[in-house]
């Protein structure tokens, strides 16, 4: 390549490489600055103080109760949708195909349509300000993408073992355990993790469901303290920020070679 | 078959217990908005139904116009920006001899995988009167600028471009690995240009997912909720009132639960319309 084009290449590529990570490195010098303010400079003294106050009163009641959420919600989904998901890829039903573009459908649908609907039927049933009525929500808003993603695994999985071990006697929900689900080892664990992903990153539904200071999860938490009592602590902000951006973070570095095929699989439905 | 039938049944029904509960809540919101259901006080226990009232008063509302128009413009720019941006980054990050791509991706990608309310957290903290930004700017001589207050939609635009637009860039550095690099090798022999080539290969080969990728971060823009929300509340005013902030500031700031669920019923209808579209264009493509 001409130096000239390798130069006009790399000017946009750094200019991008700075905006985007600009505030970013705002956020990790905030959150060893026991004195931090929104201003971007080296801080003058270091220490984990702002971190060691994340993990007492609130900010820890906060981190577990997004852990409880989240744990919650990728178990429910992936148990729901582990079962849910084998029929789409082995036996032709009446309704399927409606039910899997329903089910894309769902899945590209934003969160803020469900806000009103999910709001008034917990009002309904009394469960506002209950876990219970986040985790059940988060559930149902992620199933759609853990069942396209497992159905996505099972069909990459020969039917051949399967047949061979019905003719040994196997029985149908057997051979799943013993043979489909070993098999697709990586597949659940992805599926885990994504909704977990989704369900810790979640803002708007435990806004409206979560009232109590004690039941916020994280997110909600972040956004409360933001602001409260009209002095804004960047210092504490920022280290609960941080670790609440860890496990997306750590998530994309172990994916980050699938991601590209990951991502063109959920696209493709 | 029956073992089959009876298969099918018990894995699927618990499912459809979940999505038919989501369906009843919004039959049930869909009720509500014919009702003048408040978030609190007499109306709260037993609502009125009030017919189409909600919706004749939404169609008198200053308000709800003045969120379409807002989310017009957040919409539209950052669907633009994004895109450009994302198709802009992978094809520059395509050439061959780019030693920073996988830096440059790492730092794209970090700022779109971090939690949304960390994202407002940040990019807030960057554009405070006494933050990032406009340190920079000093140094180039333009004065500190108060831009929550003063451009409030313009910050939070490129913010969410900013948060976003790794998505459109994943999606077209994929794209660009599927196109066959003899086609490039065979516009170079006849001594195209980078912008010929842009336009006579890269542009035609990754049309569909260009498609795909306006369509869904269309959508996805369009209901976003938390960024703005969370950065501006909606206002100063109502400046950035974009609908999904719009529908929750009159159902849980104002109250006004059952206005609320008309708004979210016509919003829902506009998103459900593109979704539609979208899958349309899934089917025709699967078909090509």
């Amino acid at each position: 390549m001409r130096y000239s084009k390798t130069v006009a290449i790399h000017i946009p590529l750094i200019i991008v490489f700075l905006f985007a990570l600009i505030p970013l490195t705002w956020l990790v010098l905030a959150s060893v600055n026991p004195a931090a303010s929104p201003a971007a400079k080296i801080p003058s003294r270091m220490t984990m103080e702002n971190f060691g106050r994340t993990f007492s009163g609130r900010p820890l009641h906060w981190t577990l109760n997004s852990l409880l959420i989240a744990g919650s919600t990728a178990t429910l989904v992936l148990f729901l949708s582990t079962m849910a998901a084998y029929p789409f890829s082995r036996v032709r039903f009446f309704g399927a195909n409606i039910l899997l573009y329903g089910l894309v459908f769902l899945r590209t649908v934003p969160v803020s349509s469900f806000m009103l609907p999910i709001y008034l039927i917990f009002i309904k049933l009394n469960l506002v300000n209950t876990y219970l009525s986040v985790i059940l929500t988060l559930s149902v808003l992620n199933i759609p993408f853990a069942l396209l993603l497992l159905k996505g695994f099972y069909d990459t999985i020969p039917t051949v073992f399967e047949e061979a071990s019905w003719i040994d006697g196997c029985s149908r929900w057997k051979s799943i355990f013993r043979i489909v689900l070993p098999q697709c080892g990586p597949g659940l664990a992805v599926a885990w993790f994504m909704t977990f992903m989704f369900a810790w990153g979640e803002f708007l539904i435990p806004l409206i469901l979560l009232r109590k200071i004690e039941l916020m999860p994280l997110s909600v938490g972040i956004f409360t303290t933001y602001g409260e009592y009209g002095v804004v602590n960047y210092g504490l902000l920022s280290s609960m920020s941080l670790l609440y951006a860890i496990p997306p973070i750590l998530m994309y570095i172990l994916i980050q070679k699938n991601l590209v095929k990951g991502m063109v699989g959920y696209v493709k439905g | 078959m029956r073992e089959n039938t009876k298969l099918i049944v018990g894995m699927l029904s618990p499912t459809l217990i979940f999505l038919i509960f989501l369906l009843v809540a919004v039959g049930w919101a869909f009720y509500a908005s014919f009702t003048d259901i408040m978030l609190i006080g007499p109306a709260a226990k037993s609502p009125q139904v009030i017919g189409l009232r909600n919706y004749e008063r939404l169609f008198r509302d200053p308000f709800f116009y003045n969120s379409l128009v807002k989310s017009a413009i957040y919409t539209g720019s950052v669907v633009a920006s994004q895109c450009a941006l994302g198709l802009f980054l992978a094809v520059l990050m395509h050439h061959k001899g780019v030693k920073i791509k996988s830096a440059v991706a790492a730092a794209v990608t970090m700022s779109w995988i971090i939690p949304d309310i960390v994202k407002v957290y940040t990019w807030g903290a960057f554009v405070h009167y006494e933050g990032t930004l406009n340190s920079i700017l000093r140094v180039v001589g333009v004065p500190p600028v108060r831009w929550l207050s003063e451009k409030p939609l313009g910050v939070s635009i490129i913010g969410n471009v900013w948060g976003g637009t790794a998505f459109s860039m994943i999606l077209f550095l994929s794209a660009l690995e599927t196109v066959p690099p003899q086609f490039y090798e065979a516009a170079e022999v006849d001594g195209a240009s980078s912008w010929q080539k842009f336009i006579a290969i890269t542009l035609p080969l990754t049309a569909p997912v260009i498609l795909i990728d306006l369509f869904l971060i269309t959508i996805w823009t369009f209901g976003y909720f938390t960024f703005v929300y969370g950065l501006t509340g909606g206002g100063p005013g109502h400046a950035t009132e974009i609908a999904p902030v719009f529908i929750y500031n009159e159902s849980f700031r104002l109250y006004k639960i059952g206005y609320g669920a008309a708004i979210s019923f016509i919003m829902t209808a506009m998103v459900a319309m593109a979704c539609i579209g979208y899958l349309i264009l899934l089917r025709r493509m699967e078909r090509v």
